[in-house]
């Protein structure tokens, strides 16, 4: 490991690396606080723009993007009490009294040392427990791999925001899509004689029409309404960095509520969101003046910042290892990785290795970077959230369509993005969330290939029984199972949770 | 029967429609194809099925959000305007093509301040020039225009 990790140094430390890191940390900052864009989206929009990039470039921007828009999204909750993503929302409880009371940029400075400890403690835990893992994957064959993608499809009921039977539905809707075009035995089904079907339905235009495109169609609908994000900011004066004798008290719950994101990240299904208010509970919980809390104190924004940030490290584990994405922004995640030739496993730990380790090394550098430019310009970039709707929707659609066509510059991609801008805005409007889709348009085909190669390898003997005479899939099996009451564990945390503090202002969506 | 209910009950029925008709094409499928194919499918028709028995089940009680056709209107326009300017990419090109769609964007969403939408429509499109052209080198559409 210690061999891999020197010689991915000098893939790290290239012009393209570091540029990507750059973009990636500024750019997810400034996504994350403004309201109604989210990591997700941010991530499927960027794709694209890596089309032409070294892979570890590519795939570094893209990671330091989610731990960036995670820490940005508690700008906007702090300045503004709105959350820039869900993942904020713990923090306007203390964040936004802290700002009512003349300590805007105290509260800030909090919030930027809490992420950056907590992104660097999962980077740490993403570099010391990932490898070990992907060894797992040396052991998987087809009906291993089937399994998988089936326990992947399984978190789609953890994916929705909503109602589960249409979560479940819209991941079924992914599924028919992915039919589309050949089949693992060379059929081509559903093309309807139409050429631009034969490939099946291409992954980035299909995502950036669900995200970006039915943003766009839902942010229009306030057409003339207003022309601005956000009300007024307040005036940040102050200190940004916290005074020791304040930090020093404040490090043994940053390091559990880290410790708590690793661990909520790692788990299919829970994402930033879940690790806030569990981190928030927890400093409750430990406190000698619990009822302080939500009046504006230290500890109710250090706690969330750092277990949400802790959980983008934690969920890029299950995803390099064994390509289980957990999270809409994994799925997506997802997709980038494949874009680039990349496929989650033992593979990326070896053959790749060079590529992983310079992400994952980058990563950690991310989270330190992403509190430098936030102590630079923390307060400034609230700023970002002036920016008139009506001047960032044609900038966001002109991005999508070129993105789309970007791919593989043929114009049928763009089509398919407005279709399914389509789809995604309709499906939104009445309330069957869309990650599902996503994750089914890349699971379902890995599942077909995958069932089909284990019928050939099964020889005859019938698939379930051959997949029970193998310890691991029995192992997958127990996990699918596990999958099934995720969402039913999770609704229970964050319902308690939010009923134990109150409702606070709306997030981007969680699509 | 509640509306929000009516919606699902609505989403189901057409749902459950895609799938059987998606099914009835499969039955000419090889037998090796049609395996995952009624798997996939399968699980789309049932899952219809449960959307609509749960409607109407749980057909009195208020069940999300009531999406008025009314605020259908400047999105479906918005989607309108989005695919004249795909029809229009090939036609006049990318950058002629995407400079009218956005001033006209700006325009149709309320804005009125012509040297900020000038000024960004500039400024996005000289930074995609910059960064897909110049240094990615893609071949953006072109047309009788440039």
């Amino acid at each position: 490991m210690f061999s891999a990790i020197a010689s991915s140094l000098n893939n790290l430390f290239t012009v393209e690396a570091l540029i990507g890191l750059i973009i990636g940390v500024v750019g997810g900052m400034v996504i994350g606080a403004l309201p109604g864009l989210s990591a997700t989206m941010g991530i499927a929009l960027l794709i694209p723009a890596t089309y032409g990039m070294d892979p570890t470039a590519a795939i570094l921007m893209l990671a330091a993007i989610y731990t960036s828009a995670v820490y940005g999204g508690s700008i906007s909750a702090i300045l503004i009490h709105t959350p820039g993503t869900p993942s904020s929302a713990a923090t306007c409880l203390d964040g936004y009294p802290m700002t009512q009371k003349g300590e805007a940029l105290h509260a800030i400075g909090l919030s930027t040392t809490s992420s950056v400890i907590g992104g660097v403690i999962s980077a740490i835990a993403l570099l010391l427990i990932a490898p070990p893992l992907a060894r797992v994957s040396l052991k998987f064959s087809s009906p291993e791999y089937f399994l998988i993608a089936i326990f992947g499809l399984t978190l789609i009921a953890s994916l929705s925001s909503g109602s589960m039977i249409k979560g479940l539905l819209a991941g079924a809707i992914g599924l028919v899509a992915g039919l589309i075009g050949f089949s693992p035995d060379g059929y081509a089904r559903y093309t309807f004689k139409i050429p631009a079907l034969l490939g099946g339905v291409s992954l980035i235009p299909a995502m950036i029409g669900l995200f970006s495109i039915s943003q766009v169609m839902i942010q229009s609908e306030e057409r003339g309404l207003n022309t601005t994000t956000v009300k007024e900011v307040a005036e940040l004066k102050g200190r940004f960095l916290p005074p020791w004798k304040e930090f020093k008290g404040l490090i043994p719950l940053i390091g559990e509520c880290s410790l708590v994101g690793v661990l909520i990240g790692i788990l299919p299904g829970a994402g930033g969101d879940i690790a806030s208010w569990v981190g928030l509970n927890l400093a409750k919980n430990g406190s000698k003046h619990p009822e302080k809390f939500g009046t504006g104190i230290p500890e109710g924004v250090a706690a969330p910042e750092a277990a949400n940030n802790a959980v983008t490290g934690g969920a890029l584990i299950p995803l390099l290892t064994l390509g289980i994405p957990g999270s809409s922004t994994a799925s997506v995640l997802l997709g980038g990785l494949t874009i680039h030739g990349l496929q989650p496993g033992y593979q990326l730990f070896s053959e790749f290795a060079d590529i992983t380790y310079a992400v994952i090394l980058g990563f950690l550098a991310a989270n330190i970077l992403m509190g430098l430019v936030g102590w630079a310009a923390g307060k400034y970039l609230v700023n970002v959230s002036k920016v008139p709707i009506p001047l960032l929707l044609p900038c966001i659609t002109v991005f999508s369509v070129l993105g789309s066509y970007a791919a593989s510059q043929n114009i049928n991609d763009v089509y398919v993005a407005i279709v399914f801008g389509m789809i995604g805005y309709l499906m939104r409007k009445y309330g069957v969330p869309v990650a599902p889709v996503v994750l089914a348009l890349i699971l379902g085909p890995m599942a077909d290939s995958h069932l089909f190669m284990g019928i050939l390898q099964a020889n005859g003997q019938p698939m379930l029984q051959y997949m029970f005479s193998r310890p691991i899939c029995i192992g997958i099996f127990a996990l699918i199972i596990l999958a099934l009451f995720a969402p039913l564990i999770s609704k229970f945390i964050s319902e308690k949770f939010q009923s134990k503090f109150g409702k606070v202002g709306e997030a981007a969506e969680d699509v | 029967m509640e509306k929000s209910r009516i919606q699902d009950l609505v989403i189901g029925i057409v749902c459950a429609a895609v799938g059987i008709w998606a099914w009835i094409i499969s039955l000419q499928f090889p037998a090796t194809t049609q395996m995952y194919t009624h798997v996939a499918l399968g699980a789309f028709i049932g899952l219809s099925a449960i959307l609509i028995v749960w409607s109407v089940i749980h057909a009195k009680v208020p069940g999300g959000e009531v999406v008025q056709p009314a605020i259908f209107k400047n999105p479906m326009l918005t989607f309108v305007m989005i695919l004249v300017y795909v029809l229009l990419l090939d036609k006049i090109g990318f950058f002629v093509a995407s400079a009218v769609f956005m001033l006209g964007f700006m325009w149709f969403m309320g804005y009125r301040k012509p040297l900020t939408m000038i000024l960004t429509t500039v400024g996005m499109l000289g930074f995609i020039y910059l960064l897909f052209v110049y240094e990615l080198h893609v071949s953006l559409p072109e047309g009788i225009l440039f």
